[in-house]
């Protein structure tokens, strides 16, 4: 007959051992918790860090002076500067800056607005993804860097669009209910946005003049060389820049259901001493007024 | 005829009650470093969140450039600014706030007022 009592102590030693594997796996739970929060600590003093080295690079401290904190890199982003400071692994902390106002003279202003205008134009046609088109054109769709030569653009894009960059020999007008993330415009001729356009990011140079019209919605600079007029329930977030620059009494004009947040100038007029920011290209003191943690 | 049933030997069950009872004395152990564990494991967290919030603190509201930081009940946790670095670099309004305990410390370069 078979026996099978004998078996029983090898059960009670096999329970045993699983018993103690699971309790010895939930030891290790609140250990791999608590290094977790000591890595949540690392990474909390390196966003530190880097906010401490961009504090330094905003006050002007020579970066030398503190070679334990990661080093400051700058770029230009349209009219702002996009500050960055990061180092290795850690989470690089960014931030968007404009310039404090402080007094130019007219060659200043002109020169430095002109540098960035080309800068604008060069960007755009040396872009390798450029389209080039050849008289007037009303696109309803779009390709990221285009170019219209001897005639006339009009967009009116549905949905949504990442970027364009648009270039055109003539007039430019945006309409539609189109949300740009990014806008970038370089006319010879006029440019007007009307419609219930919205651009997070816009740039605009217009060799003549730039309307904004409707429930248009931007942050960005507009510049002209004649005109640059702000009509309707246009509104401007923080912190945008509007200059007209040229030879014949430029002018900047908003209506009263416009809301504008940044700095109107038409050159060689005054600045209103009420405006607190200018471009980034145009002065050394920084004024952060975005700020951005990447991991 | 009645059919005989074995039962355990008395080695048998001596055994698995020598087994039973030092795997229980073993449970009972890591019952106890699993509270001890818990307990350090919560003091880390707790510790590593009012330093930042201290920090924060700091610098939401910064303290002023002329006035040393009131004294504290519990003066590592009180992110004492230390040293002020606008004695080395003057005119920059800079202060080197430090914020934490034994457990954990963090620095960060403010701005004083």
């Amino acid at each position: 007959m078979e026996n099978k009592m004998g078996f029983v102590l090898t059960w009670v030693l096999g329970a045993l051992l699983l018993l103690t594997l699971l309790f010895t796996s939930l030891l290790h739970l609140p250990g791999s918790l608590r290094n977790h929060a000591l890595q949540v600590a690392d990474e909390v003093q390196k966003v530190y860090d880097a906010e401490s080295s961009l504090l330094l690079h905003l006050e002007g401290i020579p970066q030398a002076l503190f070679p334990d904190l990661p080093p400051v890199s700058t770029a230009p982003l349209g009219p702002y500067e996009r500050l960055c400071a990061t180092s290795g692994s850690a989470p690089a902390v960014c931030i968007t800056a404009v310039a404090k106002l402080q007094p130019l003279g007219y060659r200043e202003w002109h020169t430095a607005v002109q540098a960035y205008r080309e800068s604008l134009r060069e960007s755009i046609l040396t872009h390798p993804a450029l389209r080039r088109y050849s008289g007037n054109r009303r696109l309803y769709e779009a390709p990221t860097y285009l170019q219209v030569e001897d005639g006339d653009l009009r967009l009116h894009l549905p949905g949504s669009v990442p970027t364009l960059n648009a270039f055109a020999s003539g007039d430019v007008v945006v309409e539609g209910e189109t949300r740009y993330d990014t806008l970038r415009i370089y006319a010879l001729g006029c440019v007007t946005l009307k419609g219930n356009v919205r651009a997070a990011f816009l740039e605009v140079a217009a060799g003549e003049r730039v309307e904004v019209s409707g429930a248009v919605r931007f942050r960005g600079m507009l510049t002209a060389r004649r005109e640059v007029l702000l009509r309707g329930r246009a509104v401007a977030d923080f912190p945008s820049v509007a200059i007209a620059i040229g030879q014949n009494e430029p002018e900047v004009n908003a209506d009263a259901g416009v809301r504008f947040a940044g700095l109107l100038a038409s050159l060689p007029g005054e600045v209103r001493p009420g405006d607190s920011i200018m471009p980034a290209f145009l002065g050394e003191g920084r004024l952060a007024f975005e700020r951005e943690v990447r991991w | 005829m009645v059919k005989a049933v074995r039962g355990f030997t008395l080695v048998e069950v001596c055994v698995a009650v020598a087994v039973l009872a030092t795997g229980l004395a073993a449970l009972g152990c890591f019952v106890a470093g699993f509270g001890q564990l818990r307990s350090i494991e919560r003091d880390r967290i707790e510790s590593v969140s009012r330093a930042v919030s201290h920090m924060e603190a700091l610098i939401e509201s910064p303290p002023s450039c002329d006035v040393p930081p009131p004294p504290c009940d519990d003066p590592p946790a009180c992110g004492v600014p230390a040293p002020p670095l606008r004695q080395a670099l003057a005119g920059a309004n800079l202060y080197y706030a430090v914020a934490g305990d034994s457990l954990v410390r963090f620095r960060r370069i403010v701005r004083c007022k």
